[in-house]
């Protein structure tokens, strides 16, 4: 029997079919990653951690003891803190060690697991899912399921940080809800923020370590660490790249660095985390000692805030509690700090009343499993894991929030209607909240001993580090809070004025200000340009560009704009002047390109640390065919352009090839719900000739906007 | 803040000058005013116009805060929300559209905040309604006896009035909207009902009482929600003469019976063409389409003749079609023969 015979029978063919589809299926698998590994320019490999380590049976019971003896301490300590006289404090403390009840209770339950199991070291994941393999989670319908915990963290937003699921509030400024039904998902997360290193391109800037000369290191050189992966879980080489990409899912060692503690471990050691080098390449280090696992419980506001703060009360903030994030920058490679405010709104128990009554983060953000909800409602392209869960203050507060002024009650009520809770409630930012951020005239900072970005204005007053707009929960493609006017003459319009125009002319005048010291440096600068620039980004656009923006406004995003229920909301307003490829510019902006931090910190060549950054093999594929099919014509068709232009702005001769410097040409909007005060605004801050709220741009009919700056009973 | 007189004052006569008192008003004059009666007349008109400018600027003033959608606060006693907020379209659209504010809202109401004094109002529906010559004195009579003997008055005697059902800022008479879907008016009906029926919460803090909820108490009836959302609640809690739906019936005493609804001597049917006669001989229109309307459905109408004529109508129809397919198959077989010839 020859092997034409042989394929010649019926069952043999089948068989011969199913194996090779099965063989196909096999190399696909396991070639299909390492391809893609080569392709996008990553490594993935074992990751070793040094402080984990197992310990004797001597140094877990004494360490074990120690954590029980410092937790007791810290209460007795507590208890007594009313007593003035210090040596009858410690009396007063050493007797409530002994006493028996007082010292039964067992802080850390987990110090007695691991005793009864055998744990006598910190291996990351494994130890966790050693008894944790499966968890509970509770839908806000209260249904119960039981999940693979490792597949519900791998597919949480902190995890992967993007998501090609629908449940983005957000639309392209081509009238498309992101990701909706219909349309072709693509994966989007934190990307339309004018960031160093904007979301997408967390590959170019995920670990870096950074040379620095600080002043008082006298001309020695010190490393910093530096880059996106100091707040995001995954503890590899790169972001979690593999979740971006068709039919793909994070590899074991992937999952292997995913950092448990650093939620869970209120005594987790922040100086553990900075950037190291192996032979692989750069990543972030974690702690992974006993201690820190042996503390574990649910997420507190302590642990929320090792990455949080800085979006919080920002990294300059001060008097943080004991292990805060900015007080703990490395045991080696400090930490390089954030200066400039993202929101400038703290959460400290002195600034927040929510805080200040103890509460923790998860008591509004309420999570089920991994999954933490962020509320239906955002401006940004955030990736939401559960976007139909409400986080809002009428969950409590109920719908007739002021109660105690018997008199004034009803009519502040009255106002819940048009006005959000934050509007009156959130009457200041801090005074670091950036405004303006100009990202290609690095200064340097002696301190650092590095350039750094320059804020070219921060505020935190109303009207100027942050402004009133109507927002119907929906936002723009790039971060603009979208909502109108419902008894408005249709004249509100904040894509062409409030988020476009800086009239106020304080903030001018620090701008023209800031703009003359840059000059400094940089003598070629114009400043009645820059300023101009700064507080008119839309400048940049051409008449033709300036029509169709106006067109697509009327056409594409007003009918979102009018959807729902509008009400007053707060936004802290944001631009910065960055390098765009000039061939993706729309009426609404331009891609973004990232930078290199190291180049920048070092060098101060904006130019250069770009052009580094572009040559990133991740950067060279999105400009190529696959990835123009994949995600980037779509992306493009979002923020109001037709198409991707895959022109790769490096000529061949390897300069930076239709590149300029631009402010984004609208300011981003973020939502500012936290930093919440007990006492509102009073009714002049608002009906009065120069009130915060600027009722004719927020839409009102003239007579309407004087009435309201003029109330009757207010006279 | 320092409590502001509102735009303009009440009108002298606001609130009496209703439009049916004038004539009569007149008779009981006696001689004397009868020969100032232009003078008089022309004051009346005069008086009467300043009211409605009063009144109008009067709303103004009172709306401008009444008119917020979220006026509200939280009652210490009852611990629900307590709702101040009057919606200016329902208002246009009521039957109490033409009354000013002041009409029914007395003394400590034209400034704000408003007098304490002011806030221990009590109105009553009845004050104008049954002494108004206006209004079918005996209809609103027979409303009162009712709704003294309903479960909710019996219960409830001190707390339980015409407003806990009835909001007089969006008040409608049923008859005054003859074009919409019934289901709407059912929905709309309903919703009074439910408004506190179907939230437990809300009877226990008004009344302190746990009620269950109504699924519970109508899990005995099937198809429930279908039956909330076509039938209104009043049809069984209420005696069987159709003017009696004040006369609410408590879970012990309402139509238990299907029978009483289903089957050929309906009481809802009855209820239904009733109120439904009632309306097409008002509009004019042909009275007896709803009838006529659904005539050809077989049993809908629980009029013997009619189902006969629809069957007797389908039976001839089916002979019709079957005789004629019938001629036709045995002519064409005959076809192909003569053909071949």
């Amino acid at each position: 029997m020859n092997a034409y015979e042989f394929f010649q029978s019926r069952h043999v063919r089948r068989v011969a079919l199913i194996l090779s589809v099965g063989v196909g299926i096999g190399v696909v698998r396991g070639l299909y990653p390492g391809f893609l590994e080569h392709y996008i320019g990553v490594t993935n490999g074992p990751l070793t951690y040094a402080n984990s380590v197992e310990l004797s049976e001597y140094e877990f019971k004494s360490l074990a003891d120690q954590l029980t003896y410092d937790y007791r301490n810290q209460r007795a300590l507590a208890q007594t803190a009313e007593e003035e006289v210090p040596f009858v404090r410690r009396l007063k403390v050493n007797m409530l060690m002994k006493t028996g009840s007082f010292a039964k209770g067992a802080p850390y339950p987990h110090i007695q697991y691991f005793r009864k199991a055998g744990i006598r070291q910190y291996k990351g994941p494994e130890t966790c899912l050693t008894c944790h393999a499966t968890i509970h989670t509770t839908d806000e319908l209260g249904k119960v399921r039981e999940v693979n915990t490792m597949a519900d963290v791998v597919d949480s937003v902190h995890f992967k940080f993007q998501s090609t699921a629908s449940g983005f509030s957000t639309f392209g400024f081509d009238g498309r809800q992101v990701n909706s039904a219909g349309n072709r998902s693509i994966p989007v997360g934190k990307i339309d923020r004018a960031c160093g290193v904007p979301g997408s391109f967390t590959w170019t800037g995920w670990a870096d370590l950074v040379k620095t000369k600080p002043e008082h290191a006298n001309g020695a050189e010190e490393i910093r660490s530096e880059g996106c992966g100091q707040c995001h879980i995954g503890g590899g080489y790169h972001p979690a790249t593999e979740k971006m990409l068709p039919f793909h899912d994070a590899p074991e060692s992937a999952k292997a660095g995913i950092d448990c503690l650093i939620c869970h471990s209120p005594t987790y050691d922040m100086n553990e985390r900075y950037v190291l080098e192996d032979l692989q390449g750069k990543r972030w280090n974690q702690d992974r000692s006993m201690k820190a696992a042996l503390t574990v419980g649910p997420p507190t506001n302590k642990t929320c805030l090792f990455c949080h703060q800085h979006n919080m009360g920002g990294d300059l903030e001060k008097e943080l509690p004991v292990g805060a994030a900015p007080d703990n920058l490395g045991h080696k490679n400090k930490r390089l700090l954030h200066p400039g405010a993202k929101r400038g709104n703290s959460i400290q128990p002195e600034h927040d009343v929510h805080a200040a009554a103890g509460m923790v983060c998860t008591d509004c953000h309420k999570p089920q499993g991994h999954k933490i909800p962020r509320g239906t409602q955002g401006v940004d392209l955030v990736a939401n894991d559960l976007p139909n869960t409400k986080v809002a203050c009428e969950t409590c507060h109920t719908a007739a929030p002021h109660v105690k002024d018997l008199e004034e009650r009803a009519l502040l009520n009255g106002h819940v209607a048009r006005v959000s809770c934050e509007a009156c409630h959130i009457k200041k930012l801090r005074d670091d909240n950036t405004v303006l951020r100009d990202w290609i005239h690095p200064v340097w900072n002696a301190e650092e001993g590095a350039y750094v970005f320059k804020d070219v204005y921060q505020s935190g007053e109303a009207g100027r580090g942050f402004t009133f707009l109507w927002f119907n929960g929906n936002g723009s493609f790039m971060a603009n809070a979208l909502g109108d006017n419902p008894v408005g003459d249709g004249s509100y319009n904040p894509l062409m004025r409030q988020l476009v125009k800086i009239e106020d002319p304080k903030a001018i005048e620090a701008i023209r200000q800031a703009a003359t010291e840059l000059q400094k440096t940089y003598p070629d600068l114009d400043v009645e340009r820059y300023v101009r620039e700064a507080t008119d980004p839309l400048s940049a656009l051409s008449p033709e560009m300036l029509a169709k923006r106006q067109k697509m406004i009327n056409e594409k995003i007003r009918p979102i704009m009018a959807q729902g229920q509008s009400k007053i909301y707060p936004f802290k307003v944001f631009n910065a002047l960055m390098y765009e490829d000039m061939g993706n510019q729309g009426p609404f902006g331009a891609m973004i390109l990232p930078f290199d931090y190291p180049t920048y910190y070092e060098s101060g060549n904006p130019r250069a640390s770009v052009l580094k950054a572009v040559q990133h093999p991740i950067i060279k594929r999105m400009y190529q065919a696959p990835f123009k099919a994949y995600m980037m014509d779509e992306f493009m068709r979002y923020l109001g352009v037709d198409n991707w232009n895959p022109t790769y702005p490096v000529s061949d001769k390897g300069e930076l090839k239709n590149v300029e410097a631009h402010w984004m040409r609208q300011m981003g909007s973020l939502m500012i719900n936290h930093g919440i005060q007990k006492q509102g605004r009073g009714c002049k801050e608002c009906h009065a000739k120069n009130g915060i709220l600027d009722f004719n741009a927020l839409g009102y009919p003239p007579e309407r906007a004087a009435e309201l700056r003029k109330l009757p009973e207010l006279q | 803040m320092k409590r502001i007189q509102s735009i303009q004052v009440r009108g002298a006569v606001s609130g009496h000058l209703l439009p049916g008192q004038l004539p009569g008003s007149i008779l009981v004059m006696n001689t004397s005013m009868r020969r100032h009666l232009p003078l008089l007349l022309a004051t009346l008109a005069f008086l009467s116009t300043t009211t409605v400018q009063a009144e109008s600027g009067q709303e103004a003033g009172c709306m401008r805060c009444h008119s917020m959608k979220t006026l509200a606060y939280l009652d210490s006693k009852t611990g629900g929300v307590r709702n101040l907020s009057i919606d200016p379209d329902a208002m246009a659209r009521s039957d109490h559209k033409k009354l000013g504010c002041r009409s029914c809202h007395g003394a400590g109401f034209e400034v704000y905040p408003h007098f304490k004094e002011a806030r221990l109002e009590r109105l009553e529906c009845l004050n104008c309604h049954k002494e108004n010559i206006d209004f079918p004195h005996e209809l609103f009579e027979s409303i009162e006896r009712s709704f003294e003997r309903s479960v909710h008055f019996q219960t409830l005697p001190d707390s339980f009035t015409c407003f806990s059902c009835h909001d007089p800022h969006d008040f409608r008479s049923l008859s005054k909207q003859p074009n919409e879907e019934l289901t709407t008016v059912v929905a709309r009906d309903n919703g009074v009902c439910r408004r506190c029926h179907d939230t437990p919460n809300e009877i226990y803090s008004k009344t302190g009482r746990k009620f269950s909820p109504l699924v519970a108490t109508h899990a005995w009836l099937p198809e429930a929600e279908r039956h909330w959302d076509n039938v209104r609640c009043v049809e069984c809690h209420t005696g069987p003469k159709s003017n009696r739906s004040h006369f609410i019936l408590g879970r012990n005493d309402a139509v238990r019976a299907c029978e009483a609804c289903h089957s050929q001597n309906s009481l809802l049917v009855a209820k239904l063409y009733r109120h439904r006669l009632r309306e097409e001989k008002r509009s004019g229109t042909l009275t007896n389409s709803s009838v006529m309307n659904n005539a050809y459905v077989i049993g809908l109408t629980r009029h013997p003749w009619l189902d006969w004529g629809g069957i007797a109508l389908i039976v001839m129809t089916f002979l019709g079609v079957t005789g004629h397919g019938l001629a036709r198959w045995l002519f064409t077989r005959r076809d192909p023969h003569e053909n071949h010839h």
